[in-house]
């Protein structure tokens, strides 16, 4: 896992992405950048050589799960590995992210621990399809 | 018409029989009047009770006007309130966070300096060290040991103003609490309403289908929804994650 990768964090509450940044900084990611929901998050993934997406499911403007169908749809973005944090623990919405093909879902409020065991999850299958 | 004017009615009626049969016509068209008079006193009763009867229930719609109130300034109100709730407890999340973003570095610094400090005097205490070394660290302590007792300070500074910071939970608190209770006012309210109407209040199903659920809050949760990370990661990998 590379730890300079290009990070793009989504969430329309700034305290969650400024959390989800400094557990990202003490994993040792550095790189990020924030979005404060899916129409803006767009237009910088298509631009910005991203490596990594952590985003909100629902947010106004776009949510989460429809930014997700749309890098699936990409594409450019394809392959861009989507992890989903959020409140939402409905099990239909699990299922409809699974099928959207995310790669990881954590429900909120989550801890260090679960992130950093996600995102090696994650990236040792990308790692191993590579 | 109640028993005794009906009584009474009999009574006069008999009389005024018994007047005409004996021949006293006089009496018995006075009689008369007597008994046309008293029908007249029932039809003001009834309206005089009519006129009550709706009095009351204009004065009961007055006090749905409390409807009027609730959602003509209360609502509106609460809505401003609950807006600062967000407000207030952004402010004192970001607060709390640049305050530890500003300490965790200075820990950091100061642990790594300790560290490193510490490997050389363990060497210095076994005596394995040369006094051009040691000397050189003596004034590293030194310089550290002031760095040190800055940084506590800092540290705690910091920590009291993290403690402060937590005073939204009051102010938060009591909006909230006053929210709950003129959710609960409303509520009464309206089940008035609803029953005063005539119709009949069914229990709604609360899951919406397709609509975003949010957090689950206890005693509210959705049938249809995990309890944790734990099962999420059961579900997913039910489905071949």
């Amino acid at each position: 896992m590379n730890k300079d990768m290009k990070i793009l964090i989504v969430d329309d509450f700034s305290t969650m992405r400024r959390i989800i940044k400094n557990l990202l900084r003490d994993l040792g990611f550095n790189n990020t950048s924030e979005a404060d929901d899916g129409q803006t998050a767009l237009p910088m993934l298509q631009s910005g050589n991203f490596d990594f997406l952590v985003t909100d499911w629902n947010m106004p403007g776009m949510t989460g799960i429809d930014l997700l169908k749309t890098v699936r749809a990409d594409e450019k973005l394809a392959t861009l590995p989507v992890l989903l944090v959020t409140a939402e623990q409905k099990r239909e919405q699990i299922v409809e992210a699974a099928q959207a093909g995310v790669n990881g879902y954590i429900v909120k409020p989550f801890t260090a621990e679960v992130l950093k065991e996600k995102i090696g999850k994650i990236f040792e299958r990308v790692d191993a399809a590579s | 018409m109640d028993e005794n004017l009906s009584e009474d009615y009999l009574n006069k009626a008999r009389s005024i029989i018994s007047e005409v049969e004996s021949g006293n016509i006089d009496a018995a068209d006075k009689l008369v009047e007597e008994l046309s008079r008293s029908r007249d006193q029932s039809l003001f009763q009834e309206l005089g009770k009519l006129t009550r009867e709706f009095h009351e229930a204009l004065n009961g719609f007055k006090l749905d006007s409390k409807l009027t109130t609730l959602t003509g300034t209360d609502i509106p109100d609460a809505r401003e309130r609950l807006k600062h709730v967000i407000d207030v407890t952004d402010k004192a999340a970001h607060k709390t966070m640049t305050v530890a973003e500003d300490l965790i570095p200075l820990c950091e610094t100061l642990g790594s300096q300790s560290g490193d400090i510490y490997e050389r005097w363990k060497r210095f205490m076994k005596r394995d060290m040369e006094t051009k070394e040691s000397r050189a660290l003596c004034d590293e302590i030194s310089v550290y040991l002031a760095e040190q007792n800055n940084g506590t300070d800092r540290v705690r500074a910091g920590l009291s103003e993290i403690m402060l910071a937590q005073d939204y939970q009051d102010i938060t608190g009591q909006i909230i609490s006053r929210v709950i209770s003129l959710v609960t006012d409303l509520e009464t309210s309206l089940v008035k309403l609803i029953r005063d109407s005539g119709a009949i209040i069914e229990e709604s199903n609360r899951d919406n289908e397709g609509e975003l659920a949010g957090p689950q809050v206890p005693g509210l949760e959705s049938s249809d929804a995990v309890s944790g990370q734990d099962e999420v990661d059961d579900l997913l990998s039910s489905l071949g994650f």
